[in-house]
């Protein structure tokens, strides 16, 4: 593919919810501009996008997917994010290589759950945000009430570009508002110019008042003069209509069916021609090494700042690491500095993803976004620069995970395979984390959902081969007591041989919580020699790390050392010890907790 | 015996309050206030053992379509009731007894 200069380049990021129908727009897209000679479904697993084979199975998208799309003079890098709620990673840092964002909605089902979410982090990150309104040809598809939910969503800066003509099967073209003309779709995915349809004037007429009201009030200069005029002129309309795009104060909205290929080559033409290069989103704010902060210009001369958006493992190729470039430019078999880890990574061959395909790149400029294999110790999250600048970009801001199961391999010895895999896993995806638990003696994993660490589980099987059981993790439960009790902790063994011999006598009592440990020695008139006092304390602190009941360590106690007796020969440090942890344990079952006991010396 | 308690803070918009202040309380939750924080949404504190919401995302995406966002931390220690941790033990010794037979 041919190098593009950054006025020539659209970023753009399809969000959505689940099933709004971003994957299959991906392949309208490809399709209209003649990189697919058929569209595949996601129901048929065949799209360019869900190449994954758990993307397939489960008909969703589990994973960023992109593809470029050349069109007219430009290249459009098309990034299309997951819609499920337990991908939101993925979807945070995509909005960091995108200049604007497409959110897609279905005219079945209107404004959803991950709708909202998505807009909130465009608005978040002020990035430029176009609608469009999918699904038009589908059974029980509402324009209008697709468009009123908008609406009363997001406000009035959601502007009507276009109408459907038709409705559910019957769509058939697209009433354009701004240029008022239509273009209709008798066959393919090309439009054919037409006039406005006498019926449509009935809701294209109130439809571009709206418009011009949302354009109006996206400009203080606009807005006087149509307070003063009533109307706006066409040209101040188109502009106005642009800027306020370009600024996020208006979210055009488009209308179309990805499936039918309907209204997809528009949709192109106004990426082409609306969407900020990213040349006009302006210069991106980094960190240098002390903490200064200042800015680098989209410039391919200026030096190199880039940031890692996804990592992607693949079983024959290795790690793929996917970057976009803000400033500078990324050369084949060169050396770039992973500022984040303090590392240079080596950069062999560089290439677009188009789903899973690799189109190779004579180099990635600034603007651009590219793919290179088989890095060392670059992390998504990471930012290229280079070594004797290591800028960073500010880190995406990631949600805590919300779900733990604890894994363990099904079968024996292949603990290192595992731990392994969820290394890998991990640093592909900053939002799924792994953590011993030393008190429970469980490895825990932690993600976003029940989807996304079943999707960790099953990559766990398909790409390092391992299998693994999950139980839900362990909770830390703490032992303690709830009265006083005293106990005797003998342990005597002299029948022949080397005997041992160590008696101990304690009291045990409850301390306020968050104490911890008390050990106080009241022992009188050297009952036993000085050094085996710390022999039953250590005894019993480990016999309190544990448990006595339930595994779990026991705290917030006080325990007196108030007797015991001792031999000359037999006695040792590990014979008190011994003695020090029965004379816990029978303390706590005597009486330390009545009500346990029974249970502790049921069978 | 001792359970962790954790410091919930749950978002939801405000016609979902009820049906979460609800479920919390069926968790052994203690609601400490409610506060309106825009966007026609509330937010819910409360504490809450650790184990009645190790699965809280799941619980909370069905009772609100995905509505719902929470955030958990560690609180504090708390004596937990007699039949749970009575539960707790009778677990670990079973777990103890089968781990024997092997």
């Amino acid at each position: 593919m041919k190098t593009y200069d950054a006025k020539d380049i659209r970023n753009v990021l399809l969000v959505g919810h689940g099933g709004s129908g971003k994957t299959t727009l991906l392949e309208a897209m490809l399709f209209t501009a003649g990189a697919l000679t058929r569209m595949g479904t996601v129901e048929d697993g065949n799209t360019v996008s869900d190449h994954d084979p758990d993307e397939q199975r489960r008909q969703i998208s589990v994973s960023l997917a992109m593809a470029p799309i050349e069109w007219k003079d430009t290249k459009i890098n098309v990034l299309d994010a997951p819609g499920t709620a337990d991908f939101v990673g993925d979807v945070r840092s995509a909005v960091r290589a995108a200049d604007a964002v497409i959110v897609v909605v279905s005219a079945v089902d209107g404004v959803e759950v991950q709708t909202e979410y998505a807009w909130e982090l465009a608005v978040q990150e002020n990035l430029p945000r176009a609608i469009f309104v999918n699904k038009l040809d589908r059974e029980r598809a509402d324009f209008g009430s697709t468009l009123d939910q908008l609406v009363s969503s997001f406000g009035n800066q959601v502007a009507p570009f276009e109408l459907p003509i038709g409705a559910e099967h019957e769509f058939k073209g697209i009433a354009d508002l701004l240029h008022e003309k239509a273009d209709l779709y008798p066959s393919g995915p090309n439009a054919e110019e037409s006039e406005w349809p006498d019926e449509i004037h009935q809701m294209a007429d109130p439809a571009r008042e709206k418009l011009i009201e949302a354009v109006a009030e996206s400009d203080d200069a606009l807005i006087e003069k149509y307070l003063e005029e009533g109307t706006l002129p066409e040209s101040d309309i188109i502009h106005g209509a642009k800027d306020g795009f370009a600024n996020a104060r208006l979210a055009p909205v488009l209308v179309g069916s990805a499936s039918q290929a309907i209204g997809i080559d528009r949709l192109l033409d106004f990426i082409v021609e609306e969407f900020p290069s990213p040349i006009e989103r302006g210069p991106v704010a980094v960190i240098a090494k002390g903490g200064e902060e200042k800015e680098r210009d989209c410039d391919p001369a200026a030096p190199l700042t880039a940031f890692v958006f996804k990592t992607v493992s693949d079983p024959f190729v290795g790690h793929i690491t996917m970057f976009r470039v803000f400033s500078g430019k990324v050369r084949p078999d060169s050396t770039v500095h992973d500022a984040t880890q303090g590392a240079d990574e080596r950069i062999g061959q560089l290439f677009a993803l188009k789903g899973k395909e690799h189109e190779t790149l004579a180099e990635v400029t600034a603007g651009d976004i590219g793919a290179v294999a088989k890095l060392q110790h670059t992390h998504t999250g990471d930012t290229f620069a280079t070594k004797d600048d290591p800028v960073q970009l500010a880190a995406v801001e990631l949600p805590e995970p919300l779900l733990a199961y604890a894994i363990a391999p099904k079968t024996k010895g292949e603990e290192d395979r595992l731990a392994t895999g969820l290394t890998r896993l991990r640093e592909e995806d900053p939002t799924f984390r792994v953590a011993r638990n030393d008190e429970t003696h469980q490895t825990v994993i932690y993600g976003m959902g029940e989807a996304h660490l079943g999707v960790q589980i099953e990559r766990l099987k398909a790409k390092f081969g391992v299998e693994v059981e999950t139980k839900p993790a362990k909770i830390a439960y703490r032992e303690t007591i709830r009265g006083k009790a005293k106990a005797q902790g003998r342990h005597v063994k002299q029948s022949g041989g080397h005997g041992q011999y160590a008696v101990c006598e304690i009291e045990i009592e409850p301390l306020p919580r968050g104490e911890g440990f008390v050990y106080e020695d009241k022992i009188f008139g050297g009952a036993i020699p000085q050094q085996f006092i710390p022999s039953i304390e250590k005894g019993i602190v480990k016999t309190m790390s544990e448990g006595v009941l339930s595994g779990n360590p026991m705290v917030d106690i006080k325990v007196t050392l108030v007797d015991g007796k001792f031999h000359s020969v037999d006695s040792s440090d590990m014979a008190f010890q011994i003695a020090g942890s029965l004379a816990l344990k029978e303390a706590v079952e005597q009486g330390g907790s009545r009500c346990w006991s029974r249970s502790f010396s049921s069978p | 015996m001792l359970e962790p308690v954790v410091q919930l803070a749950v978002t939801v918009p405000e016609s979902f309050t009820g049906d979460i202040m609800g479920d919390l309380n069926s968790k052994r939750g203690k609601i400490q206030g409610m506060e309106q924080i825009g966007g026609g949404k509330q937010r819910v504190n409360a504490l809450v053992p650790q184990g009645e919401v190790a699965r809280y995302v799941i619980d909370l995406r069905s009772m609100t379509g995905g509505r719902g966002a929470f955030s958990m931390t560690f609180s504090h220690y708390e004596e937990m009731p007699q039949h749970l941790a009575q539960k707790v033990i009778d677990e670990y010794q079973r777990a103890r007894e089968e781990a024997h037979k092997k």
